[in-house]
């Protein structure tokens, strides 16, 4: 394989990362488990219990 | 993220420590950026002293604010932040002050060993051979104690900003490392194992990484925790920020040779540098704006949290320079801007701007958190601080600025026969009120942080103390 091929190759395999990341990272799916992580800060204060709390009693609701 | 979990004790000894250090080495390191400024416009503030003069002050300058108060705030905030969002008590137990006395021996072996001449002339890594092997040794129980900590969380997932500290620690360790190998001669005097175009090309991978993963990468992580934290609202997009993340390192890495444009190094180094440096845009933009965005519906903040201003500017300051960065690794641009102030504008409006703005703003929302206090001694000297660190930035900046574009075209400006149409002196001349206006802001932006110490030192001694019923819910400052 040529140079060119094998740069033209890493450029595509970058690219391919790059578009495989942000699908899976932006899957409906795991909307909520990010929304969670985004709480993380919060874990001591009023804001991360009384949203974690809501969480518990609406899925104790279901 | 489970309320039903006890609170964890805290180790908050280093991070106290590190926070008040950094405001101490913030004001040295300041201090003799301003006399340098100075020596520039009044020669002879150097007292024909060696020790004094600007070739060793220089480095003791860069080394002070980037090593010191940079490096103490990133290292008492990932110490506070990893604890914080993995719910769990820092690991290593004697590694932690280790990791505080011995990165501060670093500091003092640097100012002793910089002026008395002693350098590697690696810029941003001058300091010598036993001082980079103990550097490697602070920093791998550095990344103990953090990653440590992190193995010891409560849940599975890993908050961002532990990502971006974590890129730092690790990409750090490669480049000091990769980029000291040096021959001792003495116990003072070393040479690099690179030559020629490989040891500038070595050199500029460090150099930019350096800014790119101690300078950006660090400081995210900062941004990540404490501007949800003081916006009292999750980051804009959780799902960008790990995007984010990942387009930022993995772009970062190739940008270096951007510092070497129309030099020995290969073309095709110097058009990938480039190319690379440009598409650095869209992650620093996409971060940048992740955090702003953060405000989105409480903007009204802004205009009564002087802490939160700073951490919000500093977002502003950070979008700006990384627009100019990638303008400025354009070779055409290139060709203007490089060896002039301009330069040392662009730097500066990272260094000030960026690193040091949202430095403050997390070190002003930790002094209460950390002492036990309800909020900061005193909130109006908080804003007054953050006008005299705004004004002070724009004027260095955009004095910088003007004499970068009057060098530039000074120095490429040639006659009809061919020969230089200025002397380099005449250039220096033309720059002289830059420097005074340079100056200046220099002084207003040190005033600041003077301001800043005396705020720290009333908080921590007749601050109010926190209520006990407040202290389990921890409102922030």
């Amino acid at each position: 394989m040529d140079q060119d091929s094998l740069r033209a190759l890493a450029t595509l395999l970058v690219f391919i990362t790059f578009i495989t990341l942000s699908f899976s990272v932006f899957r409906k799916s795991r909307k909520a488990y990010f929304e969670d992580a985004a709480l993380l800060p919060f874990a001591d204060d009023e804001l991360g219990r009384s949203v974690s709390h809501t969480k518990k009693v609406e899925s104790s609701n279901e | 993220m489970d309320a039903q979990h006890p609170q964890p004790q805290y180790d908050y000894d280093a991070v106290r420590m590190f926070t008040v250090m950094a405001v101490v080495w913030g004001i040295v390191g300041m201090t003799v950026g301003v006399l340098l400024a100075a020596q520039l416009v009044w020669p002879v503030l150097n007292f024909d002293t060696p020790w004094l003069s600007f070739g060793r002050l220089r480095p003791l300058h860069t080394n002070a604010v980037i090593f010191a108060f940079g490096g103490c705030a990133l290292m008492g905030s990932s110490f506070f932040v990893v604890q914080r969002t993995c719910q769990a008590r820092l690991f290593g137990g004697p590694l932690i002050p280790f990791v505080f006395w011995g990165w501060q021996l670093v500091i003092v072996l640097a100012a002793i060993s910089l002026p008395m001449g002693y350098t590697s002339t690696k810029e941003y890594a001058e300091l010598e051979w036993p001082i980079d092997i103990l550097i490697t040794l602070v920093w791998v129980a550095y990344a103990i104690v953090f990653f440590g900590t992190i193995m010891r969380r409560k849940m599975s997932h890993i908050y961002v900003a532990n990502w971006f500290y974590g890129a730092f620690i690790i990409t750090v360790a490669v480049l000091h490392i990769v980029n000291s190998l040096a021959v001792p001669v003495s116990l003072t005097k070393s040479y690099s194992i690179y030559s020629g175009a490989v040891d500038a090309m070595i050199q500029w991978w460090y150099g930019h990484n350096a800014v790119g993963f101690y300078l950006t990468a660090g400081f995210l992580g900062m941004m990540y925790y404490f501007v949800p934290k003081q916006a009292e609202r999750p980051v804009y997009s959780y799902r960008l920020s790990i995007v984010h993340f990942w387009a930022l390192v993995s772009v970062y890495i190739w940008a270096g040779p951007h510092h070497l444009h129309y030099t020995a190094l290969p073309d095709w180094a110097q058009s990938l540098g480039m190319v690379m440096s440009l598409i650095l845009l869209a992650p620093s933009w996409g971060g940048m704006i992740n955090g702003m965005m953060t405000l989105s519906g409480a903007w009204h903040k802004l205009r009564t949290d002087p802490i939160l201003r700073f951490l919000v500017v500093s977002l502003s300051f950070y979008g700006m320079s990384t627009f100019e960065g990638p303008m400025m690794a354009i070779k055409t641009v290139n060709s203007l801007s490089h060896y002039t102030d301009w330069t040392i504008g662009h730097v500066h409006s990272g260094a000030l701007g960026w690193v040091a703005m949202i430095s403050i703003g997390t070190i002003y929302h930790l002094i209460p958190v950390l002492f036990d206090k309800e909020k900061m001694h005193s909130i109006p000297a908080i804003n007054l601080h953050f006008w005299l660190s705004t004004i002070g930035t724009v004027l260095y900046i955009a004095s910088m600025w003007v004499n970068g574009i009057v060098q530039g075209l000074m120095w490429r400006a040639y006659n009809s026969d061919g020969s230089l149409t200025y002397s380099f002196a005449e250039s220096v001349l033309a720059s002289h009120p830059g420097y005074i206006v340079r100056f200046i802001g220099g002084c207003i932006f040190l005033f600041g942080m003077l301001v800043m110490a005396w705020n720290v030192w009333q908080t921590i001694r007749n601050g109010e103390a926190l209520s006990k019923a407040n202290r389990s819910a921890e409102v922030a400052a």
